[in-house]
């Protein structure tokens, strides 16, 4: 059988596929340029940009490139999808040994505590009178929405679950966590002797319109502006950062809003929070801690010196002070798992915690 | 019979058309699958394609010689990079999963709901938008009128909307604190964030600009005389576009069905806004993959398309139209 | 039964501009005018697809100007058929019997009848697709005439048919309108056709009815330099006339003229009512005297031009083949002819 070759569409082809080829070689960058890989979250943006002017000024020759995005989506994007990152921040510190340990990281730093808050806007039913005291009484009240973030998806809806908890033993109501929550999801509680489990089963079932769960807090926020909810619970640092504007606050006392580190061994760890309750080959168990920032320099960074140069920046005088700038209350100094895991050059601004 | 302004046409089949300008498409469209399977050292499954192809080069040999289109062809042979480009990333994620873990998610209670929710939601916020956007889409086809290039951009719009503050602004309009939601939640106690009406009013947003735009084309090609012959004949106006017109131009509205449904079923941003629950596929994917990761997640995103994939395919089989060398309706 | 009184419409790059006129019940009116004259709007005002901005639209006596086309009882064949492709032969002429209250065995003899009347009862089940132009056009027209209309409407129904095909169909429609008793008004653009089919003409342009009367008035005695240009008349010359005269003069040429107001006027002449006589013979009024210009051969007939002294145009003279060899024409040789005693004026 005879066809004669067609040169048109042979040529043609040839040059799409090289053209193909050509576009996938261009996408490398130039192995001189050195780079500073960092993913962070919303609430320390402040302090790694002021961070990150005084290193580009002392390392010139090193690039800062940044991406922001959520704690644990940024965390999978290094254990799960294979990318390369020289730091990376989370919002709870206490997520970095299950999902990062031991294959991708081995130490944590633990560098400025937060606090967990109630977030209203001045357009909220009862926002006149709200308290620190009676704000438990007033969510209870049947014409009053209040939102939470998702237990089963991050730290942000476990921790703001465990303030209510420690609220019933703060404030001596033992049917607070049962009337707010239980009575309007299918999460429950149990105790035995001071010690409280907190059961998330997979399905939440928000039954009433009394409360409502969402992804993360920040989704929360838009909400109440739009008066679609009063109350939402989050934490100072997402408000400040990521809030719109026009967004304020409850203070809670420090017995509840998980920010003093004090009180992690005899009050915040009496509360076992279990997600995904109900399925046994996905429950996850996690004790109540502070709610404190974190930070890892990941095992296969690409430019540790950088990461450390970097590090002694943010966790010195200009880190911290724009912490405080946002209302974020570092650590100092600065605390981590185990100090001989830790690069060396940083180990004098770290002390050793729990 | 005789061909005179327009000569008759014969319709053919198939097989009789299997000259070599089909044959070296279909060899091109199918160059992808192959190195698929190579990429993925399915060595066996990748020698079927040379085999076919020398089948058919074999086959064709007592039908018509013409030497191939060159310019079809190349057409042909860009499709196919075109083609591999689309194909790789998802094959990739099907053929590297478990499919006893697929199996095992479609038999999970929660993966089942969630599957019926969003199939649900997704058909009944097509039909709404098919009810709402045909008609829009007839008007716009046939009638002139001042301001019309703004109502079109007006409905282009959607589709350009980052998801979040779509979700947040329809929250505004519907939410309890809405505009409209909170006379209709004083008067009528409804409320629609968190519920099954508020994933289909999320999915409603997302898919009009695609029923509206689909069914204005397709009505633009039907000659509006063709309605007033229907017309003379004693037809009122709607007896006319439906008898007349829809029977010409259901495969652009299916078209448009199609792109809105699909829309419907990927949308997660503004449903995570205004109803997180009930849960849809996206929330359950979004909710896993943060704390089990992508491998974990991995069989339910091959679920939903191996389910999606099935769907597309089956009505897309009903819009084909008959193989004649003329496909196009000669009036 | 169709009566359009001062019927006026603007559209974006057309318009109809106060159309008056009158179709007799049964009657047959063509309507020819150049294309883009506003022809097929015309019809669709007529249907009642659109609604005139000013003026009346009455049929067989009834002010019809508000009601919609469907309650018109007006059928209407368009030159590209347009049947119905996704229908049969049988499913589109029967169309419009749904909305007719009549039983099942009314509707399909009346299919048939019409179907057998147009001759295309072998083709009942045929789809568009498959068929040739005079088959369709055909069909598109049993279609209208299934629902027994008072009122055919055609736009140019022999446009897209080859000669032959145009003949036959033309000879149909026209057995048609004898028989069935319908009033027709048939728009073309073509001269010829419109003269074939023997009724009155209406002469559209520019969205004006610019001249009405029967085939051979219009051609023989048109009322416009327009309409003499548009009905074929090759001999148009520029006539002055004398103050006070009830003559006007172009050349040698002279006419009688009653024209009282009008201020221009042109004598026109048909080159197949001139007779060519031999240059020797004596002088008559009208006959004129010059040299060939041209022949040429058109087959069923030689068109000869002659140039004549005082006449500003060479005038053209259709004759045939023996007149020509028996009087020894060819370019340059003398000859007469006589234009005959009543001629035309164009007054306006």
């Amino acid at each position: 059988m005879r066809f004669y070759p067609c040169g048109i569409s042979a040529t043609s082809s040839l040059i799409i596929a090289a053209l193909a080829c050509l576009t996938g070689c261009t996408s490398k960058p130039a192995p001189e340029q050195k780079t500073l890989v960092i993913y962070h979250h919303g609430s320390p943006t402040p302090a790694i940009e002021a961070a990150e002017k005084v290193f580009e000024a002392r390392y010139p020759d090193v690039k800062v490139l940044r991406e922001k995005d959520d704690a644990l989506a940024n965390m999978r994007k290094v254990t799960d999808l294979g990318k390369l990152a020289d730091i990376v921040y989370t919002d709870d510190y206490s997520i970095i040994p299950p999902v990062m340990f031991p294959k991708y990281a081995n130490f944590w730093i633990r560098y400025a505590h937060d606090e967990m808050t109630l977030a209203y806007a001045p357009n909220s039913k009862y926002a006149a009178e709200i308290t620190p005291d009676n704000w438990y009484k007033i969510l209870a009240r049947p014409d009053v929405k209040w939102g939470i973030a998702d237990p089963n998806a991050g730290p942000d809806g476990y921790f703001s679950l465990g303030q209510i908890m420690l609220s019933n033993i703060y404030y001596k109501d033992p049917g607070l966590f049962n009337r707010l929550v239980s009575a309007n999801t299918a999460i429950k509680v149990t105790e035995n002797g001071g010690q409280y489990v907190i059961d998330c089963p997979e399905n939440l079932n928000p039954k009433s319109p009394k409360v409502v769960i969402r992804p993360d807090p920040e989704t929360l926020y838009p909400m109440i502006l739009a008066g679609e909810i009063d109350y939402a619970f989050g934490y100072m640092g997402s408000v400040i950062g990521e809030g719109p504007a026009g967004i304020k606050t409850v203070s809670l006392p420090s017995q509840i809003n998980l920010s003093d580190l004090s009180l992690v061994a005899n009050t915040y760890n009496r509360v076992t929070i279990n997600m995904f309750s109900d399925r046994p080959d996905r429950r996850i168990s996690v004790k109540l801690g502070a709610k404190a920032n974190g930070l890892t320099i990941p095992l296969n960074a690409p430019n540790k010196e950088a990461a450390v140069n970097f590090l002694t920046i943010f966790l010195g005088a200009t880190g911290q002070d724009a912490l405080k700038g946002v209302h974020i209350t570092p650590i100092s100094p600065a605390e981590t798992n185990d100090l001989s895991k830790v690069p060396e050059k940083l180990r004098p601004l770290l002390k050793q915690g729990q | 019979m005789n061909g005179n302004a327009e000569g008759p046409v014969t319709g053919s089949t198939v097989r009789e058309r299997l000259d070599l300008n089909s044959m070296f498409t279909t060899l091109l469209v199918l160059l992808p699958f192959f190195c698929v399977c190579l990429l993925l050292r399915m060595f066996l499954l990748a020698a079927v394609f040379p085999v076919v192809g020398f089948a058919l080069l074999v086959l064709a040999r007592p039908m018509h010689r013409r030497r191939p289109d060159a310019a079809f062809v190349a057409f042909a042979a860009a499709g196919s990079l075109l083609v591999l480009f689309l194909i790789l990333p998802i094959l990739n994620l099907l053929l590297t999963t478990d499919p006893s873990r697929i199996v095992a998610m479609a038999r999970d209670k929660e993966v089942d709901a969630a599957i019926g929710i969003t199939l649900s939601t997704a058909m009944i916020a097509t039909m709404l938008a098919l009810a709402a956007g045909v008609p829009l889409g007839y008007v716009l086809a046939r009638e002139q009128f001042p301001g019309k290039p703004i109502v079109e951009g007006i409905i282009d719009m959607p589709v350009v909307v980052p998801h979040t503050i779509a979700g947040i602004a329809l929250l505004f309009i519907f939410g309890r604190g809405g505009v409209l939601g909170a006379p209709i939640h004083t008067y009528f106690g409804i409320l629609l964030t968190d519920t099954f009406w508020g994933i289909v009013l999320a999915m409603l947003f997302v898919s009009i600009p695609f029923v509206v735009n689909l069914s204005r084309d397709g009505f633009m090609s039907v000659d509006p005389r063709m309605e007033y012959v229907a017309r003379s004949l004693g037809a009122s106006p709607i007896s006319a576009f439906l008898r007349v017109t829809i029977p010409l131009t259901w495969r652009s509205l299916l078209s448009g069905a199609i792109m809105a449904w699909a829309r419907a079923i990927s949308e997660f941003g503004s449903i995570a806004v205004i109803a997180y629950y009930p849960k849809t596929i996206n929330t359950l994917l979004f909710e896993w993959y943060n704390f089990f990761g992508y491998t974990y997640t991995k069989p339910l995103a091959a679920l939903l398309l191996i389910v999606a994939l099935a769907i597309f395919i089956i009505l897309r089989t009903v819009a084909r139209t008959k193989r004649t060398v003329h496909t196009q309706f000669q009036a | 039964m169709i009566r359009l009184e001062g019927v006026s419409r603007e559209w974006p790059e057309f318009a109809i501009r106060d159309v008056t006129l009158e179709v007799r019940d049964g009657e047959y009116l063509i309507i020819v005018g150049p294309t883009g004259a506003g022809k097929t709007l015309l019809l669709e005002l007529i249907l009642g697809i659109h609604h005139p901005d000013k003026g009346r639209i009455f049929l067989d006596g009834v002010d019809v100007t508000d009601t919609r086309p469907e309650k018109r009882g007006i059928g209407m064949v368009y030159q590209d058929y347009l049947l119905f492709p996704h229908l049969d032969v049988t499913r589109n002429m029967a169309f419009g019997l749904r909305y007719q209250r009549n039983s099942a065995t009314e509707n399909e003899s009346r299919v048939q009848r019409t179907a057998k009347l147009l001759g295309i009862d072998h083709l009942l089940h045929r789809y568009p697709s498959t068929m040739s132009g005079g088959e369709k056009q055909r069909a598109a027209i049993g279609r209208a005439l299934v629902t027994e209309p008072r009122v055919l409407l055609l736009d140019e129904p022999l446009s897209a048919l080859d000669r032959r095909n145009a003949r036959r169909l033309r000879k149909e429609i026209q057995n048609l309108h004898r028989t069935q008793n319908l009033t027709i008004v048939h728009v073309t653009h073509d001269l010829a056709e419109a003269r074939a089919f023997g009724g009155n003409i209406a002469l559209i342009n520019e969205g004006r009815l610019k001249a009405l009367g029967n085939a051979e008035d219009m051609l023989r005695r048109p009322s416009t330099v327009f309409a003499a240009n548009f009905f074929g008349c090759v001999n148009i010359f520029e006539a002055q006339r004398s103050v006070g005269s009830a003559w006007v003069q172009s050349g040698p040429l002279t006419a009688r003229c009653d024209g009282g107001g009008a201020s221009s006027f042109h004598i026109v002449v048909h080159p197949d009512e001139v007779m060519l006589l031999p240059h020797t013979v004596e002088d008559r009024p009208n006959r004129l005297r010059g040299a060939v210009s041209s022949l040429t051969d058109e087959g069923s007939y030689v068109s000869v031009a002659i140039d004549v002294d005082g006449l500003g145009d060479s005038i053209v003279v259709y004759t045939n083949r023996h007149t020509v060899s028996s009087l020894g024409l060819a370019p340059g040789s003398p000859v007469a002819a006589d234009a005959g005693e009543n001629l035309h004026v164009v007054a306006e």
